[in-house]
């Protein structure tokens, strides 16, 4: 074997002008994904479309979501008036979901939101530190695993008392452990790699190398799961609403509502389930827009 | 290209001592792993034992050895990501044993550290997919607190010196071919302008042809920096290629160190010959033909043969080998190796390993 001068060469070769084309940057080609994404669009467009309508919801409707009609209860789809009919205590239906959707969205959101950062956090912690952080941390969350979600979430409640804030405690804390399961695993794939030691080698920190290297490469499944979490959360604050423990009627909630149309599923089956049609279209779009963000955003695709 | 290397190199914060000949001396590292054998059980691996050798400034220590003989096992404890169990590491004069783990280096070991990187193995798993090449190459020198500029600038300049593009900075890993991976691996190792280079099987895993490519530029950088090689393989042509000195090792222990050339005209230990005699030579007939190729697998590190580890495959066994450990012998100068077959120093022999340990009469 000889020993060509490498470095010439390869300035050679290089200097005879095909140098590389520049690819395109991250954040364009990621927006060139996230727009080629029909589905992904689709979503988008229902969550925004339901976010303006509830906080545009006094300019939507001339009803009070909490004052009804005795007279007009229990009115179908279509009725003079009220185009999604009213409810058993005679408040218009479609007053009340636009209304609904605030506290909905909020209760849904803001504790997965919470949820997911403590979670990730934790979980990248004892995935990368392991041995006796990884005991402490994780089997702390399996003590909250061991409850069912519903159950921890109204013992929580109830010893912080109703309302909305207490309510999204309640949430994030049911939250953290399942997601921090996620991350914890995923970190723990991440941890083994060359790039990791690498890292280690230059000399960064701890904290440094978890947010510069370990992070970016756990996102996608912590990002997916945590997004199939906010419908489920919706649904868990209804439950909470229900009991008394979350928001209090005769504020308007698309769980709360599901609930107290309950009764009425014979008469009026179609009026009765439109708030569950509404956690359905919210849950499933928070679902759809999160893989596409996800596809878009990963450079291998 | 030279004038340039200049102005954007920066100094090393740890003034080099040119007067000194050896950059790196391992003396007697050990390294054990524990393992759970059973509920209540447990074991020690033994991935490295007792290994002991110098690395000369400026020139390249190969180590050879089958896959799980502690290889690179070697590499981490030398370049400070596993912490030693005994031994130490002489780096430049000053003694680098890492107690604490890497992760949270003092000021001064930081500093030190700077001075041995590592090229890693696989060019998949070595480069942070979510990171462009020139983060990747820059993230070194960002924990440094270079600038931005400075950064920016050495980047294309280290790019220029794996034989890539400046451009290439905006790359991610998956859009370039397994040999430019390995420039990227590279060029990080060398972003802080190390002294020594950790190479694990830093080939291993590319075609032939690159192989080839990425060895010239190895030496080619070495020539041009005056960097100082560890370079790993399980590939004797590659090791002989690029290798003043080879080391090879057996089940965590290093049977035969001496200067590259000798050791391929004249291997000592049996071992040794039967790795050349189990090389594919084209065109001509293996250094030691003679020798049978190896039988049988390498013996469970958890349990390791008494004496040598070497005796259960071992063509020329005798009774001693079962029951004590050779010691290290230098038949002729310069010339280390650990087998019974060879019970006396060369005269000639400074009497540095020999001295201390008990000489062994052993009638042959």
């Amino acid at each position: 074997m000889t020993i060509a001068n490498p470095v010439s060469s390869a300035a050679a070769r290089w200097a005879a002008g095909d140098a590389p084309a520049r690819p395109e940057s991250y954040l364009q080609a990621s927006r060139r994904r996230f727009l080629h994404n029909r589905v992904g669009l689709g979503a988008l467009a229902v969550l925004s479309a339901l976010i303006a309508m509830s906080l545009l919801a006094p300019l939507l409707t001339s009803y009070d979501p909490a004052i009804g009609a005795a007279t007009a209860r229990l009115r179908p789809i279509g009725a003079p008036g009220h185009l999604l009919g009213t409810d058993e205590q005679g408040r218009d239906m479609l007053t009340r979901i636009l209304y609904g959707g605030r506290m909905s969205l909020i209760a849904g959101l803001t504790p997965v939101a919470l949820a997911t950062v403590i979670g990730t956090a934790l979980g990248s912690l004892s995935g990368f530190l392991g041995r006796w952080v990884a005991a402490v941390i994780m089997r702390t969350m399996d003590m909250f695993y061991a409850f069912p979600a519903v159950l921890l979430a109204i013992a929580i409640s109830a010893s912080l008392g109703p309302g909305l804030v207490n309510q999204i405690i309640a949430l994030t804390i049911i939250y953290i452990a399942p997601i921090a399961r996620v991350a914890e695993a995923a970190t723990r794939r991440i941890v083994v790699s060359e790039f990791i030691e690498a890292a280690r080698l230059s000399g960064a920190s701890t904290s440094r190398i978890i947010l510069t290297q370990v992070l970016a490469n756990i996102f996608s499944p912590i990002f997916v799961y945590a997004s199939g979490l906010v419908g489920l959360a919706i649904v868990t604050a209804a439950s909470l609403s229900f009991l008394g423990l979350g928001v209090r009627p005769p504020t308007p909630e698309w769980g709360f509502m599901l609930n107290a149309l309950r009764g009425a599923i014979y008469m009026n089956p179609w009026v009765a389930a439109l708030p569950g049609l509404f956690i359905f279209l919210t849950s499933i779009s928070f679902n759809m827009l999160a893989d596409t963000i996800r596809d878009s955003l990963d450079v291998r695709e | 290209m030279v004038t340039e290397s200049i102005a954007t190199e920066p100094q090393p914060p740890v003034p080099a001592s040119p007067g000194r000949r050896n950059l790196l001396e391992v003396v007697k590292v050990s390294k054990r792993f524990p393992v759970r054998l059973g509920p209540l059980k447990r074991g020690y691996v033994s991935a490295v034992d007792s290994l002991s050798f110098d690395v000369v400034r400026g020139s390249t220590m190969g180590i050879v050895g089958e896959s799980g003989c502690g290889k690179s096992t070697a590499a981490r404890l030398i370049v400070g990501l596993l912490p030693i169990d005994e031994g130490d590491i002489i780096f430049d004069g000053a003694n680098v044993r890492a107690p604490r783990q890497l992760h949270r280096p003092g000021p001064s070991e930081k500093a030190l550290r700077r001075n041995m990187q590592m090229v890693f193995q696989d060019p998949h798993s070595s480069l942070n997919p979510r990171a462009s090449v020139g983060e990747i190459i820059s993230f070194p020198m960002k924990v440094h607190g270079f600038t931005k500029e400075q950064q920016r600038e050495r980047t294309s300049w280290l790019l220029e010196q794996v034989g890539l593009h400046a451009n290439h900075a905006s790359y991610y890993p998956h859009q370039m071919s397994g040999g430019q991976r390995q420039r990227v691996n590279i060029a990080r190792a060398l972003a802080l302008s190390p002294q020594l280079v950790v190479c694990d099987e830093a080939v291993s895993a590319l075609d032939k042809s690159v192989q080839a490519q990425v060895l010239n530029l190895l030496k080619g950088l070495q020539e041009e920096l005056g960097l100082t090689f560890i370079f790993i393989s399980h590939d004797l042509n590659v090791v002989q290629f690029m290798s003043d000195s080879v080391c090879v090792m057996y089940l965590g222990q290093a049977v035969e160190t001496c200067g590259a050339d000798r050791l391929y005209e004249n291997p000592l230990h049996p071992y040794t010959r039967a790795l050349l005699a189990s090389t594919p030579v084209l065109g001509g007939v293996g250094v030691a033909s003679d020798v049978p190729p190896l039988e049988g697998e390498l013996p469970s590190p958890l349990s390791p043969p008494s004496g040598c580890r070497f005796r259960t495959r071992c063509p020329f066994v005798m009774d001693i080998c079962a029951e004590e450990a050779p010691p290290v012998r230098q038949p002729e100068p310069g010339h280390h190796v650990a087998c019974h077959l060879y019970a006396e120093d060369s005269p000639a022999v400074a009497p540095r390993y020999a001295s201390g340990l008990p000489v062994i009469e052993v009638s042959r």
